[in-house]
Order: structure tokens, then sequence, then C-alpha cells
């Protein structure tokens, strides 16, 4: 009895030493296949004696045992005494020892899975810090589908892609994403007569897609500094008080991003924007891409004339936004012939096209005025005009002309363009109306009447079954978009939902479900008579991951999935996301790609 | 000289002549001896035995052991342990104690005549009562910042094991049948109606606090054998601080306008963590139920306008701006406001509408508002 308080003391005194630097077990998660990981330590420090170390298998599949062994590092030394823990989903598994002291041991996974493993010891009677892995051991059969992992880090580490496979049939453990912390890189921009300039400075990973940007902003000063990769870069410096051109640096290493960067002196280029009878067009606001790079902005006075500061010679791109109201079409071209311009230089933009007048009446479904209806002139207009220095060259044009019915229902507006779609949305929200390529020209309307949104009907199933409470979301495309919203329904349990769309609108489709996963579907042209589905979701899984900066757990870290050869708005959509925790590590559900039938 | 031989002795000189004697075989005299000093207690194993013994003709003698537990300390009402053990005048006899009743030994020695005494030598052994020793264990979403509980929010209280109790099952040293008794102290202006301490399982309940301030729980064990433990806990309460944004993508750097491209399509600006005791964000999965996580409010300030616009119903954790509904050069300021949870009414930002950034208290480098500057190409 008198020796109980003297053992407790040092029961004490051990968890103390223990707890000290610990805080939490010292995780690690092994990867499927030859790219698992090996775990690390991670916060420990302080006056830890002895820290556990898991060595998990480089190849796993079911069936196969699967040997695991646990290191102890630290100054603890006397008899090591282990004791293990295997689960599959909180169930525990059969485990045999290898060895004595029990340092390794080893299991056979009867399915596949994210494996468990934990081990604790003790050293000379002083408790190490425990350790944890979790090994994935992958479907036989499994097929898989490739994405390209992007991790942006919440300490300043850069982001960073990686290339993952996740595998199907279940639960997958994806390999160890270590980060590099990247190399702080300072530099300064300076303008032609070597005073600092305050500028908006991006570093472009070359060939990302979408693309990841490194961005920050120099002082009043010039200096800067950014964290990078060691890959090659893009440079865009872009001079915050608008009287500078933007300069562009193409094809630069993380080193030579921080440099000091002189901009040249720029180059005064003039021209004027002219209406389609060649009288000058007031109000516009021009910016020339030169050699790529945006020039200084500017706005064309009453007889369309205009001038802008560039920094390089050749003309590679131009915008042009009309003044509000004009009914005239924006102006945009990204890949011009390139033709020399210099101070000398006349651009001359050009439109092609005559100012209409188009006035409508505007009904409801009631057969009264629509007071208060929103009305866009929407269109793609090829040929809308065209740009020259010494020769002419062609350029499109969006038209987007807004309009609010009057107090009978009328709306009036110059246009310019020949064909011209139009929407119209009711006051109330539940009418709608689109007519689209009118006429203007030859056969411009004069009246319509709204009509009620359509419920488009949408069924959606899982496994062969309706799915409930599945989200359907459609989210209006082209010229619907940004004046009408995204509309959204939930199945019901025969897997049923309606949306209300308006008549003729695309839309792009989503049914979304927590556990059986998404599917899109697009629809160009909603009729009455269209129905989608049955729409079948793929069910997903949970893949889980670990997230480092180096050898250091990278908490906040936000983790996107992108298909990774896929084109278009699919190669830019996210997949799946999600944001370590404290200790790195994050999960999220994914497709499931499913396996083979053997 | 035996006293026996003394007495034959004295009778032969005090007669003088030949006469014939008959010696009487005596009792023995014996003691008991109890080998370990009290106080004692339950799961103890008592040992005794014989003490100094004296027999008038031989010295081979029997000792029967017998053992009793007893209501009275005076062990008058008392039930056998077991059956009657023997053992030689040197032998040990072992009693497991396993009640709080008094327990009673019996010690009736024979000689090898069969002498034995009329009284059994009897001691009797009180066993002493170890009160049960208790812990409260107390959890509950805390606030990072001030490590107070959570108004409104539940607070367990599990009972466990004091030190030098026993095990996690009984809490008692003795094994003993513990009943407990719950109480708490509420903080001024409580109202009965508002707070809740609703019994969880067996061994526990939970405080659902209604005010802020300093709570008490005590609960009291009591074995039914007079020994009893009481613990007190204080539990401080405050109310659920507002969330903080942590960090952002891009980060919402005030002194310049990101650039959004037409030719890179919409952009995203997103939250990608959040710092609140209720309602982190992101929410890992299989999280506590207790949580929730973080909601946002996103406010856009489009070319030209004069003051932000809340854009009604978007609460995820991003924005996208599409550059295709702006011209170029365009400048917008786009604004993400972080919300958690609220009892009752809706909080409201101190800063004034125009502020870029809003800390929740100067220097606290928790955000409640940040704002990116963007300009479209």
């Amino acid at each position: 009895m008198t020796e109980l308080p003297t053992m407790r003391l040092l029961c004490a005194l051990t968890a103390g030493l223990v707890l000290a630097g610990c805080g939490g077990d010292n995780g690690a998660y092994g990867g499927n296949g030859p790219d698992g990981g090996k775990g690390g330590g991670t916060d420990a420090g302080g006056s830890i004696d002895c820290v556990l170390t898991l060595v998990p298998p480089t190849d796993t599949a079911i069936g196969q045992a699967i040997e695991v062994s646990a290191q102890v590092d630290g100054a603890a030394f006397g008899l090591h005494e282990f004791t293990w823990s295997v689960d599959l989903g909180g169930i525990t598994q059969n485990i045999t020892e290898l060895s004595d002291p029990v340092d390794r041991i080893q299991f056979v996974p009867s399915e596949a899975g994210p494996y468990r493993v934990a081990v604790s010891a003790t050293v000379g009677g002083l408790e190490c810090l425990s350790a944890t892995t979790t090994i994935g051991v992958v479907a036989t059969g499994a097929r898989k589908n490739s994405y390209r992992m992007r991790v942006v880090t919440a300490s300043g580490a850069p982001t960073q892609d990686m290339a993952v496979d996740v595998y199907g049939g279940s639960d997958v453990v994806l390999p160890v994403t270590v980060l590099s912390a990247g190399d702080l890189v300072s530099g300064t921009i300076l303008d032609s007569t070597g005073a600092g300039v305050p500028a908006y400075i991006r570093a472009r990973l070359r060939d990302s897609v979408p693309p990841v940007d490194y961005e920050t902003f120099s002082t009043e000063g010039g200096e800067f500094s950014l964290t990078l990769p060691d890959e090659r870069f893009d440079m865009l410096i872009v001079p915050q008080s608008g009287t500078q051109p933007a300069t562009l640096r193409s094809d630069r290493t993380a080193a030579e991003v921080g440099t000091i960067l002189t901009l040249v002196a720029p180059t005064t280029i003039a021209g004027r924007v002219l209406d389609s009878e060649g009288s000058g067009v007031q109000g516009a606001r021009v910016s020339l891409l030169v050699d790529g790079a945006k020039t200084t902005e500017a706005t064309t006075a009453a007889d369309g004339a205009f001038s802008v500061e560039a920094s390089g010679s050749f003309l590679t791109g131009l915008a042009l936004a009309p003044a509000p109201g004009s009914g005239m079409p924006s102006l945009r071209a990204e890949a011009l012939s390139g033709q020399a311009v210099g101070d000398t230089s006349n651009v001359v933009i050009r439109y092609a096209d005559p100012s209409i007048v188009a006035q409508v009446d505007i009904t409801n479904s009631g057969g009264g005025g629509a007071v208060g209806a929103r009305v866009e002139w929407r269109a793609d207009v090829a040929a809308a005009g065209t740009v020259s220095v010494d020769s002419v060259e062609s350029l499109d044009g969006t038209l987007r002309v807004a309009a609010t019915a009057d107090a009978i229902g009328r709306v009036q507006s110059n246009i310019v363009a020949r064909d011209a779609s139009i929407v119209v949305h009711g006051a109330g929200g539940s009418e709608a109306r689109l007519l689209r390529d009118v006429a203007w020209a030859t056969a411009p309307i004069s009246a319509l009447s709204l009509e009620t949104l359509l419920a488009l009907p949408v069924t959606a199933e899982a496994a062969g079954s309706p799915l409930e409470s599945a989200d359907v979301r459609a989210v209006p495309q082209g010229i619907l978009a940004p004046q009408f919203g995204p509309v959204q329904s939930v199945t019901a349990a025969d897997g049923s939902a309606a949306v209300g769309v308006v008549r003729g609108g695309a839309y792009q489709l989503q049914v979304v479900h927590p556990l059986a996963g998404e599917v899109g579907a697009f629809v160009a042209d909603a009729q009455p008579a269209t129905v989608l589905g049955p729409l079948v979701l793929p069910g997903t899984i949970v893949a889980h991951g670990l997230v480092h900066v180096d050898s250091q757990p990278a908490p906040g870290a936000q983790v996107r999935l992108y298909c990774d050869d896929c084109k278009g708005n699919d190669a830019v959509r996210v997949h799946a996301s999600a944001v370590a925790d404290s200790t790195g590590h994050f999960m999220f559900r994914i497709a499931d790609p499913g396996v083979d039938d053997l | 000289m035996p006293s026996w031989l003394a007495g034959i002795v004295v009778l032969f000189v005090g007669a003088g002549g030949c006469f014939f004697t008959e010696v009487v075989n005596e009792a023995p005299v014996s003691g008991i001896r109890t080998l370990k000093d009290g106080p004692h207690f339950i799961g103890e194993t008592l040992s005794f035995n014989a003490t100094k013994t004296v027999d008038d003709v031989v010295s081979n003698l029997s000792c029967e052991w017998r053992a009793f537990t007893c209501q009275d300390s005076a062990g008058t009402n008392c039930t056998p342990i077991g059956e009657p053990e023997f053992y030689g005048i040197t032998g040990e006899f072992e009693v497991l104690v396993e009640s709080h009743e008094t327990i009673k030994i019996q010690l009736q020695v024979t000689d090898e005549l069969g002498a034995t005494r009329l009284q059994p030598d009897i001691v009797t052994i009180d066993v002493n009562n170890r009160a049960p020793s208790i812990d409260l264990e107390v959890t509950g979403h805390k606030e990072p910042q001030t490590d107070l509980f959570v108004l409104y929010r539940a607070i367990d209280l599990v009972i466990a094991p004091g030190v030098g109790g026993g095990d996690d099952v009984t809490l008692d040293p003795d094994g003993d049948e513990v009943t407990f008794s719950w109480s708490y102290l509420a903080p001024p202006g409580s109202q009965e109606s508002a707070r809740s301490f609703d019994e969880v399982g067996e061994d526990g309940y939970r405080l659902v606090p209604d005010v802020s301030g300093q709570w008490t729980v005590t609960l009291t064990a009591d074995d039914g054998h007079g020994g009893t433990d009481e613990i007190t806990k204080t539990i401080p309460v405050g109310v659920d601080s507002p969330p903080c944004l942590q960090s952002l993508d891009p980060v919402a750097d005030t002194s310049g306008f990101y650039l959004v491209e037409s030719a890179d399509g919409a952009r995203s600006f997103s939250v990608l963590s959040v710092v609140d005791a209720l309602d982190p964000f992101p929410m890992s999965p299989g999280a506590d139920e207790v949580f929730g996580t973080s909601t946002f409010r996103w406010f856009l300030k489009e070319p030209g306008a004069a003051s932000f616009t809340w854009i009604a119903g978007h609460v995820a954790e991003s924005y996208a701006v599409d550059p295709l509904n702006y011209e170029p050069g365009d400048l917008l300021e786009l604004r993400v406001e972080v919300q958690d949870r609220v009892q009752g009414a809706e909080r409201e930002l101190t800063c004034a509408d125009d502020a870029r950034a809003c800390e929740l208290n100067a220097g606290s480098q928790c955000f409640q508002r940040l704002t990116w500057g963007v300009q479209i190409q």
C-alpha cells in the first residue's frame, strides 16, 4: 500500500513526458499499390523518448498476406512491447505475429477496402508515441479513373498538381501527397525610369489546365515576393495605375520570376472606333492586346478616337465594350494575325451592321401588358466588325442589350445586329419567353406573349432502383444566362422530379446524391415533350488521403480533383473536393469506377 | 518441572503412606492470534493461529477452526462460513473477507486424549468500509479562443473513477453498489424552462445551459455503508463566438485587383477554411453530429455601382466570376462574409458597410468579412 503513491507519481511523470510533445497519433497513409507511402513523424518533438514509425507494404491484393513492421526511434531503451490492431470499417481483423518482440505482423485481407493498422509500444516501460497507417487493398478487377489532383495549401506552399488514379469497387486509399514547400522568390518591378511600379503579378504554370496561377501585388516601391514550385512560368505584370500597359514574360524559371523586371517605355498607339456609316462611336472602352499583353484601356471621344499605351509591337487581340445602351455588340478577338503597331499607327475598328430600332409589345399569359418584364436581345454576331492597321481583319461580336417593359408592356431599343434572339423574363418569375434568331432587319417581331415555365420531367436511378432525395439542378446556358438563375428540385420516392425551365432554352442538368454520386445531362432545346431519364448515377466510394508539405501535415489544404483527359468545360469541372484536417487527412466521395465482370 | 509432576510429588509427601492415585487429563489452554493488525477490508485474507497452549499430558494437539459472519460486532447472530477446518497447533487458518459483516473466529483445541475446553476461544474482527471515489468527466464544445463551453450546446457529464477508487464499473474499492445523486447550480438569470439537465444513460447527465457564467454540477456517491464521496465541477459557459475566415483562395489582398481573363472562363473565389467552435468549415465526413457547417453570404459590387448587392441564395464556399457577364476593363469587388448557427437573433457585423475587411476585434485576426478586387480582361 505504501508503494502505491510512488507508482502513481511515476506513471504521471511518464505520461507527462509522452504527452509533452505528442499532439496525437503519428498518422500515416499507405496508398494502393506501389506508391504506398511510408509513415513519418508529424508534430512529434519536445521530450518524446520514443516514436513509432510504421512501414506499410509496397503492394497489396486480396488474399495476399500484408506484412507491416514498426520501427522505434528515440532515446528510450529496454524491453520492447508492442500492441497491434487491424480493422476494416471497424471490424477487427486477425493478425499473425511474426517476431518476438512483435515489431512485425501480417494479416490477410479477405476483401477490398482501407485497412487501418494501429500500433502502440512501450520501451523499457516508457510509452511511445503511437502510430497508425491505412493500407488500401484494391478490389479484384477494379477499373480506375485518372484524375489530376490540385492541392491549394493554406500554409503558403504553392499550389501543385498531382496525377492520381482512383480504383473502383471499394473505398480506396490514395497515395500520400507530398508537396514541395516551394521557393520564396522576390523581385522588383521598375518602370523605364527606374521607379517602382505597384502592379498585379501573375506567374502562370505553363500548360496547366485549368490554369495554376501564383499571384501577388507589388508594393509602391515595386517589391514583391512569391512562393513557387520548381517549374516554368509565364509571367504577367499589370501595373495598377492604369497608365502603363501590361507586360508578358514567357517561359521563366522560378528564379527568373524573382528578379528585377524593368518595363520598357510604352508606345502610344492611336485609332478610331467607327459605326457602319463611318461615324465615330463615342464612349466605347478599348483595350488592345499587343504582344499578347493588355495595353492601357481608353474610352473613345465623340469622334471615336482613342489612344492607348502599349509595351510591344504587334497587335494580337482587342476588346471593345460599347457604351451602355448603345445597342452595339462587344467586340473581342484573342488571336489576331499580329499586324505591326507603333507611334504612327492608326488602328481603325469598324462595326459592320447599321443600327435597327426594335420595338416589341409584350403580354403575359392572361393577355395583359407584361409590365416590368425584363428583356434582353442576345446574339453572337459573326463578322460584327473589322479591325485594320495595314490590313483588314474580321471581328466577331457579342450583343447583349437589356431593357425593361414599360407601363403597357412595351420595350424599344436600338440594336446593331442582323439577327438576334430575344429573351423575356416576366416580372413575376413564373413566365418567360425565348425567341431565337429573329431577323430584326428583314422580319422583325412586334409582339409576343409570355408562357408559363415548362415543368421538365427528370427521373434518376442508382443500382437499378429509383433514387429518392437526389438534388436536381438545371443551370441555364447560353443566352438564358445569367438573366435566369439555376433552378432546383429533389427527386421523390419514385425517382422523379420536375424543374421549371424556359421553352426553347438550353440547360446543363446535374443530378447529385450524397452516396450515389452525380450525373450530368445537357438539354439543348427544352420542349414540352422533353423527358430526361432515367439518369443513372454511378455510385460512389470514399477516397482517403494525406497531404504533407515536405514531411509535415498540411492542415487546411484544399484538394480538388479534375478529370485528367477531358476537354472543354469538363476539363475545368471539379469532380470532388475536400479540405485536409489538422493531421493532413482528407476524404471525399467520388464516382465509383466499378470493377470488371470476371 | 511440569505442574502435573509437582502435584503427584505433593500428594506423596502429604499422605505419607501408600495409596493409589489416578492422573486427571486436563483440557489444553489456548488462545487465538490474529496475524495481521487491522483495519481490515473486504477482499483481504485474514490469517490466524493458536497462541500459547498448555496441556497436562501431551502436546499433540488438534485445532478446530470455524469462521462466521455476524450481523453485530458482539458476534451473537452469526452464520458459518464454510466447514470447520482442522490443523495442528502450528497451523494457520485463513478466511477471505467478502462482506461488511463482522467476522467471528472460533478455535477449539483438543489434545490427543480428547480433552477440550468447554468454551472455545473466540475473536471478532470488524470489517472497515472504504468510501467510493468518483470523478466527473465534462465534455462539450468549446470556443477555440476562450476555452468556454458554448451556450445552448449540450455538455455531457459522465461519472468516472476518482483517485483511489475502484474500477470503472463499481467506483468503490469494496465493490459496493454505489448510488449517485446529482445537483447543479445555475448562474443568475437562468430560467428553468430554458435550461435542461437530464439523465443520459446510467452514468451521465447532459446539461444544456441557457445563460453564460459559471455553472456548477455536484455529484455525490453513497456506497450504502456509510461511505460517501462528492465532487463539484465548475463549468464556464460563454456565448458562441462568431466564426473566423481562416484561409481564402486567392488571398484577399486589398492592395489590388485580381485578373479574370475571358480566355480562361469563370474563375472561382473560395473560402478554404473557417475556424468556429460548432460550425467549422469544412466539416469532415463522419464528424460529430453536433457540428454544423459555416455558411457564407456573398456580395458583389458591380462595375460602376455605388454599393454591394447581396447575391441571394448563394451560400456555397466559393463564387465564380464569369468574365462573359462583363466587359474587359470592368472592375468588380467580391465580398464574402461567414456565418454560423446563431441562437436567437441574427448576428450582425459591427463593421461599416464599406469596410473591405471586418475583424471581430481590432487585432484579433478573426475576420468575418473579406473582399477581393477583380478586374475583367
